[in-house]
């Protein structure tokens, strides 16, 4: 699962230009009833224009994307800018989003880069822990986490019981694959260090943690005084809007406990 | 070209792809980041602005919705969002959204780009890769075995 991950972010750049540039921007010779159904459009819209349309026969110099009004594009859209799926694919459930990562390998690569990000990283009940790794998953939405573990660097967990003796959280790199369990973010009580090349920003302060993870999407971590079972942890995701706390006895988008490092 | 109207509107000339010109009260047309700017770059002044991505029938469906925002204030947030729902209605098809997105895009227009992009999301949300591919001409490039490894992964995305 390494090998694949390497593999992709290689590739990565590769195939999101080849997205932007693949199709040549064809057009097709149109149906009848496209035509029709413009021409209705056209009546429709034009008529709150009265006098100030202007309407013109002669053609621009517009080599590009020339749609004239008797040649009506195909629904030809393979070329679809990446910024424009990139808006809609940010609307979709996480559901949705890996059904059509099968869609084409350009989009594959376009969803790999944007949603094997882990979404979400927190297991806040550490006293509890045991020799095999705890990771928790959300449900499909509205928070997309892939899941998370706390642990020491060499995997092995600890019976801690200060969240300052943690100093490696690790992520399940692809949704629901165990196998893709990789250390994430290292950091001791001075420092912080990634250990992995997928995470833009990120930062500790006292007792938040900030996770960014793209421009919209930022995770504020919040946790008491001292971590003992009764505690919550809180959870803030900007990009949706969405305040939720997670508790040991509410963890309300908890749906799947993962060992990924079944002993 | 600057036309001046009775009430002493600026007028704006948009001139689409296909050489179709449109006269807009400048509010209407500065919804339009990319517009907004060529104006205060001072583009307007000498005839129209041509607007070499967007066709006549997809400018006059832009120009419909920046002149509804542009009129709309606050108040009438409810009666515009009823507005907005019947306008990409209207659009009809996902390939018209498309168009319409691409524009909006273009012309930079955050409240038409986000009204299309959710509007096609939903459209797709409960959609096959199969009719994905089908709705926009995409190629399945991937090879049997490849697509039957992606399809494993995601498994329960399909069930």
């Amino acid at each position: 699962m390494a090998d694949r991950g390497n593999m992709l972010s290689s590739k990565k750049k590769k195939n999101i230009s080849s997205w932007r540039s693949s199709k040549k921007r064809k057009r097709k010779e149109s149906s009848d009833d496209i035509a029709a159904m413009e021409k209705k459009k056209h009546n429709k819209t034009r008529a709150p224009n009265n006098g100030l349309l202007v309407d013109q026969a002669k053609s621009t110099n517009t080599e590009q994307l020339v749609i004239s009004t008797t040649n009506v594009a195909a629904p030809d859209r393979s070329y679809l800018p990446t910024d424009i799926v990139e808006e809609i694919i940010d609307l979709l459930p996480m559901k949705s989003i890996n059904r059509f990562r099968s869609v084409s390998k350009s989009l594959f690569t376009l969803l790999a880069t944007k949603f094997n990000v882990p979404k979400l990283i927190y297991y806040p009940f550490i006293t509890n822990f045991s020799p095999s790794n705890y990771g928790i998953k959300s449900s499909d939405n509205p928070c997309r986490f892939t899941g998370v573990v706390l642990s020491d660097y060499s995997g092995h967990a600890k019976n801690q019981d200060r969240l300052g003796c943690i100093n490696v959280i690790w992520v399940m790199k692809e949704y629901c694959k165990e196998a893709s369990w990789v250390p994430f973010i290292s950091y001791t009580e001075s420092h912080l260090e990634y250990v992995c090349d997928f995470v833009p920003r990120s930062f500790r302060d006292g007792r938040y943690m900030m996770l960014q993870f793209a421009e919209k999407e930022i995770h504020v971590l919040k946790w008491d005084n001292n971590l003992d079972e009764s505690d919550e942890a809180e959870v803030y995701s900007k990009r949706i809007e969405f305040y939720t706390i997670l508790g040991n006895t509410a963890l309300p988008y908890t749906e799947t406990v993962f060992f990924p490092y079944a002993s | 070209m600057s036309i001046t109207t009775e009430n002493n509107e600026k007028m704006i000339t948009l001139m689409s792809s296909d050489g179709e010109e449109f006269v807009v009260e400048e509010a209407v047309a500065a919804q339009s980041q990319t517009i907004k700017h060529l104006i205060e770059d001072g583009c307007s002044t000498e005839g129209s602005i041509p607007l070499p991505n967007v066709t006549g029938r997809v400018l006059s469906e832009v120009i419909q919705y920046c002149k509804k925002h542009s009129s709309s204030d606050d108040k009438e947030e409810k009666e515009l969002e009823a507005w907005d729902a019947e306008f990409v209605k209207a659009a009809d098809d996902h390939v018209a959204l498309t168009d319409l997105m691409m524009a909006a895009n273009f012309l930079d227009i955050k409240g038409l780009l986000d009204l299309v992009a959710q509007t096609l999301a939903n459209m797709i949300t409960g959609k096959s890769p199969e009719e994905v591919r089908r709705m926009w001409n995409i190629k399945n490039d991937f090879t049997p075995e490849e697509a039957e490894k992606v399809r494993k992964e995601n498994q329960w995305a399909f069930e």
